[in-house]
């Protein structure tokens, strides 16, 4: 990235190659949304061609990323109310009568969609802790990087997401 | 450490974001401990079942219009770093650098020399009408000139009418009436330098068809066999053929000075 900021601008097609997969998927793990998430993805590497400046050159380059995407993302979520994509907790028992699973196959699909919802049904804090953590693989430390505060505490609050999560499956599944 | 700090552990654990040590403790905890080895069963299912929910891969399309992003900006780029503004930026960046106030004096000073030139250079007008004056004024002083030569040569000191005759070389424009009166003191004068610079004089004037008719016609009534040679010699400067006539009636004069004879022998030759 410091070459990119140095006018190298083709070093941002490598970033791109090294990064966009992983940062479509944090975008369409928060948004549900595919061509929303590959549109904010352009528009991040946009972003970072176009104000280079905001890469101090200390730190990691994935660490700054994640900071314009979930600028984007809480953007996002401003401008447009937040309609979970899954059904709500209460409609998604009635979804469930309707449909007749069989053998372990579906009653797999069964329980990534109770998960789904329940991750939907999540604060969007909770979501993107347990999004970075379970789904990014970040570490800890990287975690704490990007949402600006100590390692100790993302222990704790994706602890007590994971729990949220937990119990918002249990609740769907009975 | 009580199960609420082991139970946090969890998720590092699940994580794979935990020391050897640290893992040995929350495992050898769950061995003994059912409440949480049940809790840690249910975590671990959520935490598997999360890695089961399918991640979609971006679209081919998505790489495309990056690099037409990424072509589009550099062109930009390129387009945006022109020569005048990264002229500009280092003047700023010089003007930024550079003692201010030096440059701002010097800047000053250059302005007061242009202002300074400006002023100076005004006056062309009245040096123009100054210009006037003094061709008027010399146009004037020639016409007095020509008054006091035309005075002059009327008087009675051989040496004044010379100073007079001198004068047609300063008069600007010589008039039939100037020309008039030196071919009169040409023809008359009673002495000899004062009628041999006069036809000098008139020499000079030859451009004037009047004086070459005038200083022929001259030829019959000079005397002195010095302004005869004078003449003779006058008209092969001049290359005036008119005057051969005029030359060989002088020839036939009665007591002609033998040398002159020769003289304007030799002068009709060259003429012829």
């Amino acid at each position: 990235m410091l070459k990119v900021k140095k006018g190298d601008i083709d070093k941002m097609g490598l970033l791109f190659e090294r990064y966009h997969r992983q940062l479509y998927r944090f975008l369409f793990n928060m948004t549900w949304q595919k061509e929303l998430s590959e549109d904010m993805v352009q528009n991040i590497f946009f972003r970072m061609l176009k104000y280079p400046d905001g890469f101090m050159g200390f730190g990691e380059f994935k660490t700054w990323m994640y900071h314009i995407a979930r600028n984007a993302v809480y953007d996002h979520f401003r401008r447009v109310k937040r309609t979970p994509a899954h059904s709500e907790l209460t409609n998604w028992e009635e979804r469930l009568e309707g449909e007749q699973f069989t053998d372990a196959k579906l009653e797999k699909e069964q329980e990534i969609k109770i998960l789904e919802t329940a991750m939907d049904n999540l604060s969007d804090e909770n979501r993107e802790l347990l999004i970075l953590c379970r789904f990014q693989e970040l570490k800890y430390h990287e975690i704490a990087k990007i949402l600006n505060t100590t390692e100790g505490a993302i222990k704790v609050r994706v602890h007590r997401a994971l729990n949220q999560l937990k119990s918002n499956y249990l609740k769907i599944e009975n | 450490m009580e199960c609420k700090d082991y139970r946090e552990q969890f998720t590092a654990l699940m994580n794979d974001d935990l020391h050897q040590k640290q893992r040995n403790e929350i495992e050898s905890h769950l061995e003994g401990c059912a409440d949480c080895r049940k809790e840690f069963e249910t975590a671990r299912k959520i935490w598997e079942l999360m890695g089961e929910i399918p991640q979609p891969e971006p679209s081919e399309s998505m790489r495309t219009s990056f690099d037409t992003m990424l072509t589009n900006f550099k062109l930009n780029a390129v387009a945006k770093r022109n020569p005048i503004g990264e002229w500009l930026d280092k003047l700023r960046e010089y003007w930024s650098l550079q003692a201010q106030p030096r440059l701002a004096f010097s800047l000053v000073l250059v302005a007061a020399g242009l202002v300074g030139g400006y002023l100076l250079h005004q006056p062309s007008q009245s040096s123009l009408s100054y210009n006037k004056q003094i061709d008027s004024l010399s146009s004037q002083v020639s016409q007095i000139k020509q008054v006091m030569m035309l005075s002059l040569l009327n008087d009675p000191s051989a040496s004044q009418r010379m100073r007079a005759v001198s004068y047609t070389d300063e008069i600007s424009k010589v008039d039939l009436k100037v020309i008039g009166a030196l071919f009169t003191t040409l023809n008359e004068d009673p002495n000899v330098n004062v009628r041999l610079s006069t036809l000098d004089a008139l020499v000079k004037l030859a451009g004037e068809p009047k004086v070459r008719e005038g200083l022929v016609r001259s030829i019959d009534l000079q005397e002195s066999p010095l302004m005869q040679t004078a003449i003779a010699d006058a008209m092969v400067k001049l290359q005036e053929k008119s005057s051969v006539q005029s030359l060989q009636k002088l020839l036939n004069k009665k007591g002609l000075n033998q040398m002159v004879k020769i003289n304007i022998e030799k002068n009709i030759q060259k003429l012829i």
